[in-house]
C-alpha cells in the first residue's frame, strides 16, 4: 500500500492507497507517525483510493487518535466505500472521528470546531 | 452447482492478501454482487490474520483453507495448528486483544461476525483453531 500525505493548516491528510491489512500496517503506521512528527494537529483520512480495509485497520487510525487526543487533536474521515463505512461504524471510529463525503467538508469542520475550541 | 477448493500456504502476511484473492476468485464464479464479494474478502483476510498473528504467534507454519459452494452458499474453512485459543467467548468480545501492544484492534471476530451470515470458531489450547464462514449469496 501507499500512503501520500497533504498538510492544509493544523490539519495532516493521510491519503491511503490499496489494500491495508495487517502485512501493509506496519509500513502505513511508520510513515504517519514519522509525518505526524513534523507537524500537524488534526488527522484526516482519506479513503478514495483505498481498494481494502479489514480490522488492523481499525487498530491503526485508533493508534493514530491516542496519539493526537491528548495534544487536543480530531479525527476525521472522508471517502469511505460501503464496506470501510461499515468496518468505522462496527468498531465505534465513527464515535471519535466524523466521516464526511468531501475533503473540503471535512477540512472545513475541523478548521470550525479546532478554532471553537481555541 | 457443488464446487470445493482444498489449499494450505505459509502463515507469512503477505499470504493475506493472497487468501482474499483466492477467495474472490473461488466466489465470482458464482456471480455475486460486490458487497457479497468484499465481505467475504474482509471475512477471509480477518481469519487468516488471526491464524497468522495469534495462531502461530507470527513464528510461521501452515494455513489449511477449504472453500466450498453448494448452490448459493459459501463456506470457507481456515484452519492452524497454532496455540489455540484459552477462551474463545472473551475472544469474541469486541476490543478484546491479546497484544494490544500491536495496536490489535480485538475486532477481529466481531468484523467476521458481521460480514458473515454464520460463523463458527473451533478451538483447543496447543491443538489449533479452525474458522468457519458462511455466507449465503443473493439469487
Amino acid at each position: 500500500m501507499k500512503v501520500a500525505f497533504a498538510r492544509k493548516g493544523q490539519v495532516l491528510v493521510v491519503r491511503l492507497f490499496g489494500e491495508l491489512d495487517e502485512h501493509a500496517a506496519l509500513g502505513a503506521r511508520t510513515s504517519i507517525d514519522d509525518r505526524l512528527r513534523r507537524g500537524g494537529q488534526h488527522l484526516l483520512f482519506d479513503f478514495r483510493k483505498l481498494t481494502f480495509m479489514d480490522s488492523t485497520g481499525i487498530g491503526l487510525i485508533l493508534g493514530r487518535y491516542k496519539e493526537i487526543h491528548p495534544v487536543g487533536g480530531m479525527l476525521a474521515y472522508f471517502g469511505a466505500d460501503r464496506q470501510v463505512q461499515r468496518l468505522l461504524k462496527i468498531s465505534g471510529l465513527l464515535r471519535i472521528g466524523k466521516l464526511y463525503a468531501t475533503e473540503e467538508e471535512a477540512l472545513l469542520a475541523l478548521k470550525k470546531e479546532g478554532g471553537s475550541k481555541g | 452447482m457443488k464446487n470445493f477448493v482444498k489449499v494450505e500456504f505459509p502463515a507469512e502476511s503477505c499470504n493475506e492478501s493472497l487468501s482474499r484473492a483466492l477467495a474472490a476468485a473461488f466466489v465470482s464464479e458464482a456471480d455475486p454482487t460486490v458487497s457479497e464479494l468484499s465481505d467475504i474478502r474482509t471475512a477471509v483476510s480477518e481469519a487468516v490474520t488471526n491464524a497468522i498473528v495469534h495462531g502461530y504467534g507470527g513464528k510461521g507454519g501452515t494455513i489449511y483453507m477449504t472453500m466450498q459452494r453448494e448452490e448459493r452458499k459459501i463456506t470457507i474453512t481456515i484452519q492452524d495448528i497454532g496455540c489455540g485459543i484459552q477462551d474463545i467467548e472473551k475472544a469474541k468480545e469486541p476490543f478484546f486483544t491479546t497484544a494490544p501492544q500491536d495496536e490489535r484492534s480485538g475486532m477481529g471476530f466481531a468484523v467476521m461476525e458481521a460480514f458473515t451470515d454464520a460463523f463458527y470458531v473451533e478451538s483447543r489450547p496447543g491443538e489449533g483453531t479452525k474458522i468457519v464462514l458462511v455466507k449465503h449469496l443473493s439469487e
